[in-house]
């Protein structure tokens, strides 16, 4: 844990999501305005004291809304890294440590899953199924597990045959303590690692969404949504699209570079 | 008879899309133990060594054949009656023991569930006859060094008192020294507490030194079965030959 500190790129990217968390907690205390009011006299009006990033075209704070946007791409981002991660962690255990049938249509599955171009397969479920934030937590959460669970069962096939785990064998320890006290904290690392980058991506897919309209709904706002607004008025107001463009690219940026980081400091410690 | 080993065959078969690869690691092996016999089991890479210890040991299934102990079969025996005969010990104490836990968790395990009230002095006097101390048991395994570690993977096997260890390449990944001290570490044990060792190697004078009967095995064959003394008194087979000139160098 100290490690990750001394790390100077790690570490800005922790301060940096540990403010955007902090906002997002703290949205309604740090919005200067309700980010759904409108007040059509300040249309598109550019940045100043009273609006500090500028308004929107229905004359609402771009910087309110980009606040309470923080609580969406980290909602989005966390649940669907969260649900990302238990799935390709479950299947990747089960199919590397019991093998056999289960392995083969795990992997077969993975592998039709990895044929599709997951974007698209997001915007068909969605098209689908209303576009909401929830929907649009669980439908990145289960189309961006593939890459986690091959590289949990390749980590669980090298592990189960571990002398380690062989000894606990021999020593007639159960099924169930080896799966959990000698095979799944060893395949922990790689599985933060993803976590941290599947954060980023999440954020990034529900931007895209949002940016096609399929996303978040008004009049609740997200960073993705924002953006597709202000591509309108890109012309006369920049400040619409070149704030969230920024705060999406530094915020996937961190995730990316703590999980490099972890990347770098779990991976040495290993036996 | 401790152990008998009959006609045993073991095919390993990879599957590929299209058909698959056999690999025939052993054929048609017999050898019987007695009790108080140290028995050594040599041969080269991929001769079939390790699976003949990973298969008496019961880590392995074997496609034909018999292997019993005490007269009783090997797969009637259920996982805790057999964790008390047979205990292994493996080439690579890097790999031997869990880096997340630490090693009293690790040498607890012997127990199972019901840990017994004297658990604590078992491993004190367990842990004193491999010639390492009680303080040892806080700390995680990266804080041992190669040696230190095979010590405790042959701690943790003694704990549960099995009547045989396998030992696979027990001294490979170690440094002269450490396999002197484990080697050492073997005969004591056996000496102290009369469990049988077989040890699977390819140094031949590592066996010569430590067992009274040999099997060498070649391609999954049990080509020589003697006592030590006996077994390279003829040297009409060309593999045994060579094993012999590898050795004087």
């Amino acid at each position: 844990m100290k490690k990750i500190f001394k790390n100077k790129t790690a570490f800005i990217g922790i301060v940096f999501i540990a403010i955007v968390v902090f906002i997002a907690l703290f949205a309604p205390f740090i919005a200067p305005y309700d980010p759904a009011s409108q007040d059509l006299s300040q249309r598109l009006a550019a940045p100043s004291k009273a609006h500090i990033l500028g308004t929107d075209d229905l004359g609402r704070d771009v910087f309110s809304r980009m606040v309470y946007g923080a609580r969406v791409s980290m909602a989005v981002g966390f649940f669907a890294a969260f649900l990302t991660v238990l799935i390709g962690t479950i299947l990747g255990m089960v199919s590397g440590y019991f093998g056999g049938i289960s392995d083969s249509v795990i992997m077969r599955f993975t592998d039709i899953m990895l044929c599709f171009p997951t974007f698209f397969l997001i915007l068909l479920v969605i098209a689908f199924f209303e576009p909401n934030i929830y929907n649009v937590m669980i439908v990145i959460g289960l189309t961006s597990w593939t890459g986690l669970a091959r590289i949990v069962r390749a980590e669980v096939l090298s592990i189960r045959e571990r002398e380690f785990v062989l000894a606990s064998k021999m020593l007639a320890v159960g099924k169930l303590r080896l799966f959990f006290v000698h095979i799944l904290p060893n395949v922990i690392s790689p599985i933060i690692v993803y976590a941290a980058i599947a954060v980023g991506g999440a954020i990034l897919t529900e931007s895209g969404l949002s940016f096609l309209g399929l996303g978040v709904q008004p009049p609740m706002s997200s960073w993705g949504q924002i953006l597709m607004q202000g591509k309108d008025y890109i012309y006369v107001a920049w400040w619409l699209s070149v704030f969230p463009g920024i705060l999406i690219l530094f915020t996937v940026l961190s995730f990316n570079l703590i999980g490099e980081a972890l990347r770098d400091i779990l991976d040495p410690k290993e036996i | 008879m401790f152990l008998e080993v009959e006609n045993l065959s073991k095919t390993y078969t990879d599957k590929k899309f299209f058909g698959e690869n056999k690999f025939n690691a052993l054929s048609g092996v017999g050898f019987s133990m007695k009790d108080g016999e140290s028995l050594s089991v040599i041969g080269g890479s991929g001769s079939g060594k390790t699976t003949l210890g990973r298969i008496i040991s019961k880590l392995l299934d074997f496609d034909s054949g018999n292997v019993k102990y005490f007269g009783k079969d090997i797969k009637s025996y259920n996982i805790d009656e057999f964790s008390c005969i047979v205990q292994m010990i493996f080439q690579n104490p890097y790999a031997s023991l869990n880096p997340k836990l630490k090693i009293r968790s690790s040498l607890l395990e012997a127990f199972g569930a019901k840990k017994p009230l004297n658990a604590d002095s078992i491993i004190e006097e367990t842990l004193k006859s491999v010639g390492l101390e009680n303080k040892i048991l806080d700390n995680f395994p990266h804080q041992f060094s190669g040696g230190q570690r095979q010590r405790i993977a042959v701690a943790r096997a003694l704990i549960k008192k099995p009547k045989l260890i396998v030992a696979d390449e027990p001294f490979a990944s170690l440094d002269v020294y450490s396999q002197n001290s484990i080697a050492e570490i073997f005969k004591d044990i056996r000496k102290n507490t009369g469990v049988l060792i077989i040890l699977i190697t390819h140094d031949i004078s590592a066996a010569v030194k430590f067992s009274d009967r040999m099997i060498i095995m070649n391609e999954g064959k049990i080509i020589k079965d003697d006592s030590s003394e006996n077994i390279f008194k003829e040297k009409e087979d060309a593999y045994i030959t060579d094993l012999l000139t590898s050795m004087e160098i």
